[in-house]
């Protein structure tokens, strides 16, 4: 099962490099992970989605609590929380179908962020599910190139 | 004030007693300062040495061992050192000294990268970059070494920072974060309450994170209380003294029958600073299964980690035993146990040892039995496991050895650095011929020494635990257990000064031993015992 762990850490050089080994010493793979700033210049904020079993993902936050720059660390799959994920996808964009494919992008709720000659990029936000469901649609199109930027996540209360 | 005057004035100011090191070139500006400094510098021959000596004076006293070593091959010397102090839990402060600020990432002469290499042997690690954090990353440093489960730090410092002043004196350490948790006595105190009322048969398993907290007495005189059974893994090994009847002795798949009979047959561990480790509990799965576990450590990471526990507590061991203590439980389910228990200590004795050629078990039987008050150091293998099962505790923390790692040449060393512990007590080494090779340089170390080291070198001409291991797992011959030729080890003795002594029979080992053990000299004594003698190996079908 796929969890989403959610942890503050302290703005300290190597932060990242001690978390992200802890996957591999422990033998976890990082489905993605993500690091940004927050409010507080001395704070980071990780969004790291793992799969495992409850237990696992149990064991993981533990050792991930034992980091010294760690300062809180949950599994948000355990309270209402919100996911994000930020895509671009370039599809193939001939003229003849521009309009077609531009009125598809409209109905999904995509940004048209660039158009080529041959190819248009669009920029979506949304959660995993809803993602995917936009890669599907545009398949019969010819998508040329994906990039994800992987989820952020916030508890909701 | 520049930042290496400041670094030992820390350690001075921390009562550091000595530091094990070896010079280099990234370190130079210390051992400049380090001639003016009132701290005993112990010069060892490769700095593994100097991590092991550390973590030999720290398990002997409790206190913070400190060592010191150069940028690259220097530091990556240490690693083993501090990958074992790091599972046996030993405050440790290591300083290493690197390449100048400017040249770092230039891949200059022996630089490595320290920090990314000691992040998973550490509990943490600094790199240095500016003289004036040197104040506050030393404090803090210092707290995490010692606070909550100890652990190894590593502290690189740049040798420019060295030797640039501070602007400014000032500590402004954080404190590590005490994490929030739960689960605390209090909150599970009425479960723990039913839960032991509710059991016939509980048993109390002390790791080493009763010695670490020095929490023996209270632990014993909870078990006194209750007459609860007793047993210890490696690690909590001398938690407790013997003298208590119902101190079954080590467990695991190198303990004894009897200790280990306690445990299968309970159905109810109270589990205090031990991680259930595959050495004390091969199949965790089925053990959980079948009993009730109540596990205290003070480390939430250590909690349902490799055995599910029906009550967890995240709190120090001493505390934990200060709380049970107060605690009563309804005597009557477990007056059947406690008969047993009373009838399988009276029946308890040491298995008969053969005098007619020379074994490692009897060897100790009699210096057990004649020189009570030394600390004993081991290295890892066959005499280890003897050591741990046969030698009676009188000392707190009088059983030094590598548990959790199992580095074989930790003996030697770790013997250097127990020598120094404040209680002046006399320190015995038990090693063998195999680990001894892994770390024998470090006899050039001895003379300086005030106390004399005796060490018992067991030499049975092999791997002994490997071959042993080997048969158990493999049948035939076991590959490369006996690599010819084995060295002359009175030889070696000899040159390093040492007083040598060589046994093959019973009866010169006892006339023998007693000249050694007068001596105020260091003396090696190679014990030629039986190859074929083996080293306890538990089996759960073997329960007596």
């Amino acid at each position: 099962m796929k969890h989403t762990i959610v942890a503050r850490v302290d703005n300290k050089p190597g932060v990242v490099s001690r978390i992200s080994g802890l996957f591999t010493r422990r033998g976890y793979n990082i489905e993605s992970l993500v690091t940004s700033v927050t409010g507080d210049p001395g704070v980071y904020h990780l969004t790291i989605l793992v799969i495992g079993s409850e237990q696992e993902v149990e064991l993981l936050i533990n050792q991930l609590g034992r980091i010294m720059e760690v300062i809180d660390v949950h599994n948000v799959n355990e309270f209402a929380h919100v996911v994000r994920e930020l895509m671009l996808i370039k599809v193939s964009c001939p003229v003849d179908k521009r309009s077609e494919i531009l009125s598809l992008a409209d109905i999904l709720k995509c940004r048209v962020v660039g158009i080529g000659t041959d190819s248009a990029v669009f920029e979506i936000t949304g959660d995993e599910s809803k993602l995917d469901t936009i890669i599907r649609s545009f398949e019969p199109m010819g998508i040329m190139e994906i990039v994800r930027s992987g989820a952020i996540a916030i508890a909701r209360d | 004030m520049n930042g290496i005057q400041y670094l030992i004035r820390f350690l001075e100011g921390k009562q550091t007693k000595v530091v094990f090191g070896y010079p280099g070139s990234a370190v130079l500006p210390i051992y400049e300062e380090l001639q003016q400094s009132k701290l005993i510098h112990r010069m060892v021959r490769h700095e593994q040495g100097a991590v092991h000596a550390a973590e030999g004076y720290a398990k002997a006293t409790g206190r913070v061992g400190v060592c010191l070593a150069t940028s690259g091959p220097g530091a990556t010397n240490l690693i083993t050192g501090l990958c074992d102090a790091m599972l046996d839990s030993v405050p440790l402060l290591a300083i290493t000294g690197q390449v100048e600020t400017t040249s770092i990432g230039h891949d200059a002469f022996q630089e490595a990268d320290v920090m990314g290499m000691t992040i998973p042997v550490t509990k943490h690690n600094f790199l240095i970059k500016e003289a004036d954090s040197i104040p506050t990353i030393l404090e803090e440093a210092w707290r995490i070494t010692t606070t909550g489960r100890p652990g190894p730090v590593l502290v690189d410092i740049p040798k420019d920072v060295m030797t640039s002043e501070l602007s400014s004196l000032q500590a402004t350490p954080k404190l590590p974060r005490l994490r929030r948790d739960s689960r605390t006595f209090e909150s599970v105190k009425n479960r723990i309450l039913n839960v032991c009322n509710a059991s016939f048969r509980p048993i109390l398993l002390l790791g080493g994170g009763v010695v670490s907290a020095g929490a023996g007495e209270a632990l014993l005189a909870f078990a006194e209380k209750h007459a609860l059974p007793v047993v210890y893994t490696m690690m909590g090994k001398g938690a407790i003294p013997g003298r208590y009847p119902g101190n079954f002795g080590m467990v695991g798949i190198h303990g004894n029958p009897f200790a280990n009979l306690a445990m299968y047959k309970s159905d109810l561990v109270i589990a205090v600073g031990c991680r259930f480790s595959d050495r004390t509990l091969p199949r965790p799965q089925v053990f959980s299964e079948t009993r009730a576990v109540i596990h205290a450590d003070i480390d939430p990471a250590e909690l349902s980690k490799n055995v599910r526990s029906v009550v967890t507590v995240v709190s120090d061991a001493y505390i934990f035993a200060k709380n049970l203590l107060e605690l009563t439980f309804l005597p009557e389910k477990k007056e059947a146990w406690q008969r047993r228990f009373l009838n399988l200590c009276a029946q308890r004795v040491k298995e008969e040892v053969t005098q007619e050629v020379l074994t490692v078990a009897h060897c100790m039987d009699t210096i057990n039995a004649n020189y009570p008050g030394y600390r004993i150091v081991t290295d890892v293998g066959q005499h280890q496991l003897h050591a741990a099962n046969r030698m009676d505790m009188v000392l707190p923390r009088g059983f030094i050895t590598s548990g959790g790692l199992g580095t074989m040449g930790f003996g030697l060393p770790a013997s250097i650095g127990a020598s120094f512990a404040e209680d002046e007590s006399p320190v015995i080494l038990f090693t063998g011929d195999g680990s001894f090779q892994m770390c024998m340089q470090e006899l050039a170390t001895l003379p300086e020494l005030q106390r004399p080291i005796k060490i018992f070198l067991f030499d049975n001409r092999s791997l002994g635990l490997v071959r042993q291991w080997h048969d158990v797992l493999y049948s035939g011959e076991a590959s490369f257990c006996a690599l010819p030729p084995w060295p002359d080890f009175c030889k070696i003795a000899d040159a390093y000064g040492l007083d040598s002594y060589s046994f093959d029979s019973v009866e010169g080992f006892e006339s023998g031993v007693k000249d050694m053990m007068n001596s105020s000299r260091h003396c090696l004594a190679v014990l030629h015992t039986d190859p074929g003698e083996k080293a306890p190996f538990f089996r759960e079908r073997s329960c007596p």
